[in-house]
């Protein structure tokens, strides 16, 4: 066997097989022409690399450090024609955000969040961010789970000068639970990682005193092999501390864990297909009580101007987080002086290692001393590693020995990009009438409610704490039982604000649907972003400063399909933003989402982008929630029902032969949402409840039996498109529309207040526990509301 | 030294349950758990010391036993797997109880690993291993052996 190890000294002679056969053995996943400018560069300072040299190299320019996809030239044709990106990111999501150049956008894309605007004397922002970690659940779910909620909470802490987290998200996507799909040899089954990834998330949120009260759980059989894990963050910061900078002289200081072999090679490991033989060390463990540590001595030594600047250690360790902080300035490591797990960790992989808990400062030498008070009284590890510099050079040793020596120009600008080909072709569509079913309309909406993407997940939802720091407003699960489906968590973060007179409060939400994106990723964005607004909408937030962020997971970018979609996917993003008003403030991306299935066949996921939400409540006392109230109160449904079954659960259950997406009207859902949003503020919404997966029925089956009161309903004089058949009506999904319960003593004001606009009632709450729904007088479908429960409420877990 | 705890049996059922039906969802049918909670410190305590770790440190002692000579079972039939992560994995409640152990007046250990041991019966071999491999361990973190129990 060639022994590796001695090629690196011959790097700059090697050849293009011999680069690339290097690059395999020590898994860096650089490309042949990232390896050649690195060999360029070394042939040009007239030196040799190290191996720390092209690891840091390799983690500097992963997938997951500078996002070379989505950043990325693309070459996109579409219809014959051809379309070129310089930067596809830069051209669609960031063009939106600048374009709209919201005020109080106080934050975006510079940062490891996005910050918006809070509270009424504005003296605050909220941090948000959300990450993937899906590689890592894939292989452990739980270790994978737990870092990935340690990774997006360090982000918070690491935004600005630190933000105090408030509330986590989760939003998973797994195999089918009943799939009978034959997996590989290591594959773990869906239950495995579902109950893993589930654990985790609660474990690390849990014992860090973070409420977990947004997110969802999707289940295709696409994410059998892959599954995604989106976990996110929002935190409080004070306005006067979003910005940073490093100052040459500083100390580079580590706080928090130790650093061990754990976690090595997980940023390059993000631009790697998953395949059986994954290394062990790319799995990360988490310690949630570090975390915690680490949390309340940052958030203190913050509050007296301790240092300068901070950052998280996530993927690529000391090396992107000190490689980043000191872009500008440059740096100076002894990495004799950090501390270890364990004495038999090479220099190198001290330098690269991914140990979890971990923080880097920049910090004034005046203020070491009080830093470190502070630190040993919450019992939080610390050492200082070097200093910043003013040399632009990044030169790290281990006693005598050069471990990293590079100029922080090249490893920061001098990444090649090349053009990548995108290749979209609409998918076959037809908007026939839906075939009939030969099963009755209760039956195939109880087969909907039960169905996996609809039914309850209180099982999961129960295991959060979603009540800790007191400020959880509106719940993950609501109504009369506590076990309603809500469309969005409210949160009044007194505990960080320490304002219990400001009643400004802020709602998150998401819009996710991967089935629409088999179909049209144009639409699958737009109806995501729709759904994520509608949702904001249903609990009284001010949708008109709506700020977005983008999560997108593909399968490997070296299929132009792949490319394809992404960009479809990203101009519906721009325009979804541009046509709402709402700036993406904050986004992640992860790519190779793809291993091979049992017959060793390459098994991409869908195109997957969650999109979440964030918007203020002006008084967190009038957010209202999605349940029924009162019997007696009519019902409204706000948009118009429109025609196509595509990408509904209706369609998995009995294929209708129509797969048409609705196309969205955001100028006609805009006018809806915002003469909503003023009967909610005046108060005449009782309850609010988008239309998505289940359609009109399951979304008001759901009001109903979360209020425990039935309702008599009739389309006769809905909004509705021109021959919708009576299937689309009940259970098809098209946007922009939300179930409305009226306190009737304001009704006559509400009709003013929606005049002209395509807002009509279509029933009433009724005591008994029958829902009813009819069509000019004849009924489509009669049940018990709890009978319908009783369907929807499957354990999960 | 391996310290084992336990729940009580009267505390134990719901914990036994759920494990029951975990294994249940996952294809293996059995009628009777019991769980064990490993400590593995290594040090130079006396028999004494370890005793105060257990007493102070590793067990409630209304709801759990400890023993320093392994947990006793009338039934000859059955099997235990006992579960523990890799050296190089990191183990947090190994980390925590090193700590703690220091914190409570007893010198510092060289090391102290967290496990589980999990003894069951009504399977042969062969099944046991499969259901150790499908539904206890994920082989890039741990390791186990699986002994019968005398």
């Amino acid at each position: 066997m060639k022994n590796y190890e001695e090629q690196i000294p011959k790097f700059i002679k090697l050849n293009k097989k011999e680069l690339m056969a290097l690059n395999d053995f020590f898994g860096w996943s650089l490309n042949l022409l990232e390896l050649k400018e690195a060999q360029d560069y070394f042939k040009k300072i007239k030196r040799a690399p190290v191996r720390g040299d092209i690891e840091t190299i390799a983690q500097t320019w992963s997938e997951h450090c500078k996002h070379k996809t989505f950043s990325g030239p693309v070459k996109f044709t579409y219809k014959g024609k051809t379309k070129r990106y310089k930067n596809l990111f830069k051209e669609t999501i960031v063009k939106a955000t600048n374009k709209l150049n919201k005020r109080w956008c106080l934050s975006v894309f510079s940062d490891n969040a996005g910050v918006v605007e809070f509270g009424k004397d504005k003296k605050w922002g909220v941090a948000f961010k959300a990450e993937t970690h899906n590689h890592p659940c894939a292989i452990e779910p739980y270790g994978g789970a737990e870092t990935g909620v340690g990774g997006v909470v360090r982000d918070i802490l690491g935004v600005g000068l630190g933000a105090k987290p408030v509330l986590n998200t989760d939003s998973f996507c797994f195999g089918r639970l009943d799939s009978k799909m034959k997996l590989p040899k290591k594959a773990l089954t869906a239950k495995r990682v579902f109950s893993g990834v589930v654990d985790g998330v609660r474990d690390y949120g849990n014992r860090m005193g973070i409420p977990t009260a947004s997110g969802g759980i999707y289940f295709d059989d696409g994410y059998a092999l892959n599954p995604l894990v989106y976990v996110g963050c929002a935190g409080m910061i004070p306005r006067n501390k979003i910005f940073k900078k490093v100052y040459s002289g500083d100390l580079i200081v580590s706080m928090g864990g130790r650093t061990g072999r754990d976690g090595i090679h997980g940023a390059t490991f993000s631009s790697a297909n998953i395949d059986e033989d994954t290394s062990t060390a790319a799995v990360q463990i988490g310690h949630a009580l570090n975390e915690k540590k680490v949390l309340d001595a940052l958030l203190k030594a913050r509050d007296l101007n301790l240092y300068n600047a901070v950052t998280d250690c996530g993927a690529g360790g000391f090396s992107s987080a000190i490689g980043e902080l000191g872009e500008d300035t440059g740096a100076r490591v002894y990495l004799e002086k950090a501390q270890l797990k364990d004495s038999k960790i090479a220099p190198w992989e001290i330098w690269i290692s991914e140990s979890q808990e971990r923080m880097v400062l920049s910090v004034p030498p005046k203020n070491l001393k009080r830093l470190g008070k502070i630190l040993e009284e919450e019992d939080c590890e610390y050492c200082v590693l070097g200093e910043f510099t003013d040399d632009k050079k990044l030169l790290v040793t281990f006693n005598d020995e050069t471990v990293v020596n590079l100029d922080m120009l090249f490893l920061h600008h001098q990444l090649p990009n090349i053009e990548k080909p995108a290749f979209f072709s609409d998918f076959k569509v037809s908007n026939k009438a839906p075939k009939k079913s030969g099963k009755n309309y209760v039956k195939i909406l109880k087969e909907i409610l039960s169905h996996c993407n609809v039914c309850s997940r209180h099982s999961v939802i129960s295991q959060y704490d979603h009540e800790v720091q007191g400020g959880t407003v509106i719940k993950p699960c609501q109504g009369k039982y506590g076990d309603g489906p809500g469309d969005a968590a409210v949160i009044w973060p007194h505990a960080a604000t320490g304002n219990m007179k400001d009643f400004s409060g802020f709602a998150v939400s998401h819009g996710f649907n991967p089935a629409l994106g088999k179909i049209d990723p144009y639409e699958m964005a737009m109806h995501s972003a729709d759904e994520a607004v509608r949702n904001l909408l249903c609990v009284g937030a001010n949708i008109k400063k709506t700020a977005f962020m983008d999560n997108f997971c593909a399968a490997s970018p070296k299929d132009k399909k792949v490319m394809g979609s992404l960009v479809r996917a990203s101009e519906g993003c721009y325009d979804s933003a541009m046509g709402f008003g709402a700036p993406f403030i904050s986004g992640k991306d992860s790519f190779y989402n793809q291993s091979k299935d049992a017959k060793g066949k390459e098994y991409p996921i869908p195109l997957s982008l969650l999109i979440s939400s964030l918007a203020p409540v002006e008084d967190i006392r009038r957010a209202i929630t999605m349940n029924f109230k009162k019997a007696g109160n009519p019902v409204y449904m706000l948009g118009r029902a429109k025609r196509g079954m595509g990408g509904s659960i209706y369609n998995e259950i009995n294929e209708s032969g129509n797969n048409f997406v609705s196309p969205l009207n955001i100028k006609e859902a805009v006018k809806l949402y915002e003469s909503l949003l003023k009967a909610i503020n005046k108060g005449f919404v009782a309850a609010a409840h988008d239309i998505s997966q289940g359609g009109f029925a399951g979304a008001i089956s759901e009001m109903a039996f979360s209020g425990g009161l039935g309702a008599d309903i009739d389309f006769e004089n809905i909004a509705k498109e021109k021959d919708i058949s009576t299937a689309e009506l009940l259970f098809g999904e098209s946007p922009s529309r939300i179930i409305i319960e009226i306190e009737k003593a304001y009704e006559k004001k509400f009709l003013q207040s929606i005049k002209g606009l395509a807002v009509k009632k279509i029933g009433i709450v009724k005591e008994d526990s029958i829902l009813n729904i009819k069509q000019c007088g004849k009924s489509l479908l009669k049940e018990d509301v709890f009978i319908l429960k009783n369907s929807w409420k499957r354990e999960l877990l | 030294m391996i310290i084992e705890v336990w729940t009580k049996d009267k505390y134990a059922k719901n914990e036994e349950l759920n494990l029951i039906n975990k294994f249940k969802t996952a294809g293996f049918n059995l009628d009777k758990i019991h769980l064990s909670r490993l400590y593995k410190i290594e040090s130079d305590f006396s028999q004494k010391e370890y005793g105060k770790i257990s007493e102070n440190l590793l067990i409630d002692k209304i709801t759990e036993k400890a023993s320093l000579k392994g947990r006793k079972f009338g039934s000859k039939k059955m099997h235990k797997a006992e579960i523990w992560l890799k050296p190089s994995s990191t183990d947090v409640v190994g980390e925590s109880v090193l700590k703690a152990i220091g914190d409570i007046g007893l010198k510092k250990p060289e090391s102290a690993r967290y496990g589980h041991a999990f003894y069951f019966e009504g399977l042969s071999v062969g099944k046991a291993r499969l259901m150790i491999e499908k539904v206890l361990i994920n082989d890039i973190i741990n390791t186990y052996n699986l002994t019968k129990v005398r």
